[in-house]
């Protein structure tokens, strides 16, 4: 910019500045919630609670609008979704691409993986990699023979096996998590005490 | 109030690392701009990867952009001008049960519900100064007015 244009600019801007800083007459203040749509299009809610009662939003692109000097509960109004996209756009610009999720198996009775389970590795470390602040969490499961304190443990040094098979891939270990699940997520339902290898398993969630 | 922030890089170069005795809460994402956290130590720049812990304030400048991931999943983008205080985050990865309260002083924050409201929708909310947000399962934009320039 010219030096020029400049000392032109500077009254103006200092106009503007005064003119924000005065501008305290009408203190229409408060908070304003925008109920999204689901990716699935299922159904969902907020429930927004003002200083003088609450209001429920059910509908997508619903916005409640909690006043500071509200006498009544928050007011409801609808918005255009195209209108919700180009205002807070960069709400949606910064979110983080979807999580990806791979299921690794062990050999029976052993501490090594499948084949084509060990085959997945390097796609799992590679795929991690491509994001921003990724993080993997390693997430063991078990069947439901034995006690569910036993399998909480289990399910966790199946993780920890996995993680240690990561070190050295050179993917950060601060960002790696390592979760037990035990029998609470059975890939296929079974009574208790019924083996089944395909509910010993892990699954890899990269984000 | 946002004159402030702008000066403010207080970069202390004895803590470039997270101390490991702080339980991590989230993680950040995507960073554009100017994203910063603020906690008992003072202000630093945040960057992908970078751990967060309960009560960071997360802050973003003009133009600028954040999004982090809770350690339940809960995914939460600030838009520009804003301010997050990660209030309280408790959570269990075995049994998938926490709380999760944050509270958002100024401008806008859009939340995407995980795990914890998934398993118990009365244990996460956002808080503002004139509301209290509870999620049912969720998707949404909470924004609210600078109270500085409203004085």
């Amino acid at each position: 910019m010219k030096r020029a244009t400049r000392a032109a600019l500077l009254p103006l801007l200092s106009f503007a500045l005064l003119a924000l800083g005065g501008c305290a007459a009408p203190p229409v203040t408060g908070t304003r919630v925008i109920l999204l749509p689901q990716p699935d299009g299922s159904s969902s809610a907020v429930i927004v609670t003002g200083k003088a009662g609450e209001q429920r939003l059910s509908q997508p692109y619903q916005r409640a609008n909690a006043r500071d000097a509200e006498k009544a509960a928050p007011q409801v109004d609808s918005l255009a979704s195209q209108q919700i996209a180009s205002q807070f756009k960069p709400l949606f610009d910064a979110a983080p691409p979807k999580p990806q999720r791979y299921t690794l198996y062990f050999q029976t009775g052993s501490a090594n993986l499948v084949p084509e389970s060990q085959a997945l590795l390097p796609e799992v470390i590679n795929e991690a990699i491509k994001r921003s602040g990724a993080e993997l969490v390693i997430i063991g499961h078990t069947d439901t023979v034995g006690s569910q304190e036993l399998n909480d443990n289990l399910s966790l040094r199946r993780a920890q096996l996995v993680v240690d098979m990561l070190k050295g891939s050179g993917f950060p270990l601060a960002r790696i998590e390592a979760v037990g699940r035990g029998e609470r997520e059975l890939a296929v339902p079974t009574r208790d005490e019924v083996p089944e290898p395909r509910n010993r398993r892990v699954q890899v969630l990269i984000r | 109030m946002i004159c402030i922030a702008f000066l403010g890089c207080f970069c202390t170069p004895g803590h470039a690392e997270v101390a490991s005795d702080a339980v991590k809460a989230g993680t950040i994402k995507v960073v554009r701009g100017d994203v910063r956290v603020a906690d008992a130590r003072g202000e630093r720049a945040l960057a992908p990867g970078d751990s967060l812990t309960q009560a960071d304030h997360v802050i973003t400048g003009a133009d600028s952009a954040a999004s982090m991931v809770m350690r339940d999943g809960t995914t939460m983008m600030l838009g520009p001008r804003s301010l997050v205080d990660l209030k309280t985050f408790s959570y269990n990865s075995t049994t998938e049960q926490g709380s999760l309260v944050v509270s958002l002083l100024r401008g806008s924050l859009r939340m995407i519900s995980g795990l914890i409201a998934h398993n118990n929708p009365q244990a996460v909310a956002v808080t503002t100064r004139t509301a209290t947000i509870g999620v049912r399962g969720t998707d949404f934009i909470v924004e609210v007015d600078d109270e500085a320039k409203a004085q």
